[in-house]
C-alpha cells in the first residue's frame, strides 16, 4: 500500500462521512415518510461504499458478507415502508374518489 | 519501479475514489432537491454507479475468487432491487400526491386520472395540499347531502 492509494482511499472516506452528513440531514428535516425512505437508501449505500473502503485498507474480507446483507436489507425496507404508507393511504386517496359520487368522509357518516 | 499489484492497488483506489464522490453527489441531491420524485432520481442512479465503482475497486484491490463470487452477487442486488424499490417509492408518492406539482413541466399520467373520473378541481386541490389528499372542506359539501 503505497502513498497514492492512502491519499485516495482517504478523499474517498472523507467524501463518504460528508455524504452521510448530508444525508442524516435530510432524514431529520424529511417533511415526509417517503423523503426518509430515500434519504435511508442512500445511507446504505454509503455505509456499503465504506465497508468496502475498509476492507481495502484492512485486508481482510469479512467485510463481504455484511455488504451483501446491506444490500437486501435497503431494498425491503423500501419496499416494506412504501406498501405501508400506500396501505394506510388507501381510503384516503384520489385513486378512491373516482368511485363515482364517493368522496372521503362520505361513509363515515 | 511498480509492479502490477501497485498499478492495481492505485486504480482500485481511484475507483472507490470516483464511486464515493457519485455517493457524495446523490447526498447532496438529498439537501437541495425540492421533492420526493427528484430526490429518488438523483438518489437511485448515481448511488448504483456509485456502489459498483467501489465494488469493483474492492476487487481490484483484493483479486480473489471469494471476493469476485460476493462482489458479484452485491452488484447483481444493487442492480436488480434498486428499480423495484424506486418504482415502489415513486408510485408511493404519486398516489398520495407528495410530490411538488409546481415544478412538474409534464405530468404523463394526469390525462389518465382524469380519465377514471377524478375531477379536475378534485385533483388540483389534493395537489394544492400537497401531504394532505383530503379534499378541503368546501369539496365535500354537495355530496353530503344525499
Amino acid at each position: 500500500m503505497n502513498v497514492v492509494e492512502i491519499v485516495l482511499l482517504f478523499i474517498a472516506g472523507a467524501m463518504l462521512t460528508v455524504a452521510a452528513a448530508l444525508t442524516l440531514w435530510r432524514i431529520v428535516i424529511g417533511p415526509t415518510a417517503l423523503d426518509r425512505i430515500v434519504a435511508a437508501d442512500v445511507v446504505i449505500a454509503i455505509v456499503i461504499a465504506a465497508i468496502g473502503i475498509s476492507i481495502a485498507v484492512s485486508g481482510f474480507d469479512t467485510g463481504l458478507p455484511m455488504m451483501l446483507v446491506l444490500s437486501l436489507l435497503g431494498f425491503s425496507g423500501a419496499v416494506a415502508m412504501s406498501r405501508l404508507i400506500s396501505g394506510s393511504r388507501m381510503d384516503s386517496t384520489l385513486y378512491q374518489r373516482r368511485l363515482e359520487g364517493r368522496t372521503p368522509g362520505e361513509d363515515d357518516r | 519501479m511498480t509492479t502490477l499489484t501497485e498499478i492495481l492497488d492505485i486504480v482500485g483506489a481511484l475507483f472507490i475514489a470516483v464511486g464515493a464522490f457519485f455517493a457524495l453527489s446523490a447526498a447532496v441531491a438529498q439537501v437541495r432537491f425540492p421533492d420526493v420524485l427528484a430526490r429518488m432520481h438523483a438518489a437511485t442512479k448515481p448511488q448504483v454507479l456509485g456502489v459498483l465503482l467501489v465494488l469493483a475497486g474492492v476487487f481490484l484491490i483484493m483479486p480473489s475468487w471469494p471476493t469476485f463470487f460476493f462482489l458479484t452477487l452485491v452488484s447483481a442486488l444493487q442492480l436488480v432491487t434498486a428499480p423495484i424499490s424506486s418504482h415502489m417509492v415513486a408510485r408511493t408518492a404519486y398516489r398520495a400526491t407528495e410530490w411538488a406539482h409546481e415544478t412538474v413541466v409534464v405530468d404523463e399520467l394526469r390525462d389518465e386520472v382524469l380519465a377514471t373520473g377524478v375531477s379536475e378541481e378534485n385533483l388540483r386541490a389534493a395537489l394544492l395540499d400537497g401531504t394532505a389528499v383530503m379534499p378541503p372542506e368546501e369539496g365535500r359539501k354537495p355530496s353530503s347531502g344525499s
